[in-house]
């Protein structure tokens, strides 16, 4: 699922000369809902804070846009902004050629104008907004591409008429799949009397592309490594295998990590290399840390004990006192939900 | 379809607001009457569905047996004193920190401020099968699911275990028999008080109930006496996660050492069988001996002598060895080569 492509995207410059950019994705506190637009202030020349996000109803006039899910949204997403944003900034040289003169490809789109390369004649964006309506059809959002999803062409048709409407598909290249890669790195203090142990040092290396919104990433690359070590330290169901019945029945039973279990010491890193098939050079992460921060915490109780107390997670005390007293593993390899 | 089990079935909710109606009430109701505390224990049963009292007398409402007042012989604690009061009372900080240590590593801070000193002592196993409510031994049945070489028997007792293998699950009660602490008991024939230990009962006794309170009896207060304030405490709590969980099994000691040597002790366990147990032998072996790490091994043996694993459990015995060492020769770093 992670690396989809060929969604949609629409942006108003309104008469205001403010940039109203309507997204499609769900918010799930990621804050792709907002960032992944940020493409739209650069291509454009317009500050950020000129930008106006609509989010969260479908019945906003929103464009088709992927799921929420999948480690997907920040590629599939960064690349649909993206061409929206480069179909605004195409309309503006189209309108600037047709009111003052000249080809489109000689003018240019920044600090808020589109004018003429070089210095010269030029309008505001809050101009060439009250200009698209005069003009009307494919730049005010009466006509729209034949390629766009229908979702999209209904939510643009509601909105026709409030400004220099950009609305466009996905359709850049894409040689090969799209993945993102964590490396997870942890080191634990193993109580070989109790079983106990603590996560000493955590460290998750993510190659995830272009860094859009850096907080929003150590958000994601640290959560969802805890839900990763969760698997390590104590999550898990409880089954009983005679009467096939589910004996953990609420949160508290089976287990999820608490803040009290989360490493002290957490760190995320980034490589920030762009991805080269994909414009903005954004990819999705989510999925990404959960396997790597499993992954760590078993290998390191591994190295501490050595590979003869366990075979599957979670490792509690009970796993670890019970191989140690024995002198080898104790757990039946293929039993869990104990 | 999906078992609904978040809708308590209906009761009469009876307020009383002194310990005189209160009694009254609970004599009326007999074994009609469901007690309710601060209703963590409760709370479950309830919403689940298991246990459908037809009247719930709610003590929350009688300051009478909220406080923790100073005596001539130590201090008297209300049985509805919450876990948090006790955890921050200054006398009990200065005094008996065994019990303010006990009582802070119950759950959750959440929970200990609505949890009660009286409902934790209190609290009813928490065994998968007994509080799912399968119709087992303490339920009134005849059999014993967890018992068996497939029953989920992980968190079960190694000690005592007579038909039916379920824990206590409380931490301060260890704690309160260390302090050699009276529990005050109002009956329909008066007022009783007993020493801590025989408050909890084993299924030798009465297989339905952790504790001897009958229908009609409350629990008034906890008295600890200054016998062993400031003493050398010790306690230990095992459990899966850093917060929320039962114990897998806690240790709780109080130590008075001349020269380097064991004048005399009080030491308990709880998470080994169906109540907490006082180690009257450990206690009697190290007297007058150094408190060290080789008398520590020796009591550690001799208290789990007689233990008995089942399928899951064998670790609680290296476990309740090393928490008893422990208690008594301290925590030293363990030399180990993997």
């Amino acid at each position: 699922m992670g690396g989809t492509i060929g969604f949609d995207g629409i942006l108003i410059i309104k008469p205001d000369g403010r940039v109203s950019i309507l997204s499609g994705i769900g918010n799930l506190g990621t804050e792709s809902v907002i960032d992944v637009h940020r493409v739209a202030a650069e291509v454009l020349g317009v500050p950020w804070e000129k930008c106006d996000i609509t989010w969260g109803d479908s019945s906003k006039n929103l464009p088709f846009t992927c799921v929420s899910g999948g480690s997907q949204t920040t590629h599939a997403m960064t690349r649909a902004a993206h061409a929206t944003a480069m179909d605004a900034r195409n309309k503006l040289q189209e309108l600037a050629a047709k009111k003052l003169g000249g080809k489109p490809e000689s003018y240019d789109v920044a600090n808020e104008r589109v004018s003429r390369k070089g210095g010269g004649a030029g309008m505001t964006l809050a101009q060439a907004a009250k200009y698209a309506i005069q003009v009307g059809g494919i730049y005010d959002g009466h006509e729209v591409s034949p390629d766009l999803n229908k979702v999209t062409k209904a939510s643009v048709a509601a909105i026709a008429g409030q400004g220099l409407i950009a609305a466009a598909k996905d359709k850049y290249p894409r040689d090969g799949a799209t993945f993102s890669y964590v490396a997870s790195f942890a080191e634990v203090e193993v109580d070989i009397e109790t079983g106990k142990y603590h996560i000493v040092d955590f460290l998750a290396s993510a190659d995830v592309g272009s860094v859009i919104h850096p907080r929003a990433l150590g958000g994601q690359v640290l959560g969802r490594s805890i839900l990763g070590i969760g698997h390590a330290i104590g999550q898990k169901w409880v089954f009983d295998p005679r009467y096939g019945a589910m004996l953990s029945t609420r949160f508290s039973q089976s287990k999820p990590p608490t803040i009290l279990d989360v490493p002290v010491n957490m760190q995320w890193a980034a490589l920030d290399i762009p991805d080269p098939e994909t414009p903005v050079g954004a990819r999705g992460v989510g999925e990404p840390p959960v396997g790597g921060g499993c992954a760590s915490i078993l290998n390191a109780l591994s190295d501490a004990l050595g590979d003869e107390i366990f075979r599957r997670a979670p490792v509690n005390a009970d796993t670890i006192l019970t191989s140690l007293e024995a002198g080898r593993p104790m757990q039946h390899p293929l039993m869990a939900h104990i | 379809m999906a078992v609904i089990r978040d809708v308590m079935p209906a009761f009469d909710l009876l307020q009383p607001s002194s310990i005189a109606d209160a009694q009254k009430l609970l004599q009326q109701q007999g074994s009609d009457g469901w007690v309710l505390a601060g209703g963590m224990d409760s709370f479950d049963w309830l919403k689940d569905r298991i246990k459908k009292p037809k009247v719930v007398v709610d003590l929350s409402g009688i300051a009478e047996l909220k406080g923790i007042r100073s005596t001539a012989e130590g201090i008297e604690i209300g049985a509805m004193t919450t876990l948090t009061e006790v955890v921050e009372h200054p006398l009990i900080k200065e005094k008996f920190k065994l019990l303010a240590d006990g009582a802070e590593l119950v759950a959750s801070p959440q929970i200990r401020n609505q949890g009660t000193i009286g409902g934790n002592v209190s609290q009813d196993a928490r065994c998968w099968y007994y509080r799912a409510g399968w119709p087992c031994y303490r339920a009134g049945g005849n059999i014993c699911y967890a018992d068996t070489p497939e029953g989920r028997n992980r968190e079960h007792a190694i000690l005592h275990a007579e038909r039916c293998v379920a824990v206590n699950p409380s931490d301060t009660a260890p704690a309160l028999i260390a302090l050699d602490a009276k529990f005050v008991i109002r009956t329909p024939k008066g007022e009783r008080i007993i020493d801590a230990e025989d408050y909890f009962i084993g299924p030798d006794i009465d297989i339905t109930s952790l504790h001897i309170l009958q229908p009609g009896d409350l629990l008034t207060a906890v008295r600890v006496p200054s016998t062993w304030a400031g003493a050398h405490f010790y306690f230990e709590k095992v459990r899966d996660r850093n917060v929320w969980d039962f114990p897998l099994l806690n240790v709780a000691s109080a130590m008075i050492v001349s020269g380097n040597n064991i004048e005399r002790i009080r030491i308990a366990v709880n998470g080994a069988a169906a109540r907490p147990l006082r180690l009257r032998a450990v206690e009697d072996a190290v007297r007058g001996r150094p408190a060290n790490a080789a008398t520590g091994e020796m009591a550690g043996k001799l208290a789990v002598q007689g233990a008995v694993p089942l399928q899951f459990n064998a670790y609680k015995i290296p476990l309740m060895r090393n928490l008893v060492k422990r208690a008594i020769g301290g925590v030293e770093e363990a030399t180990w080569t993997s």
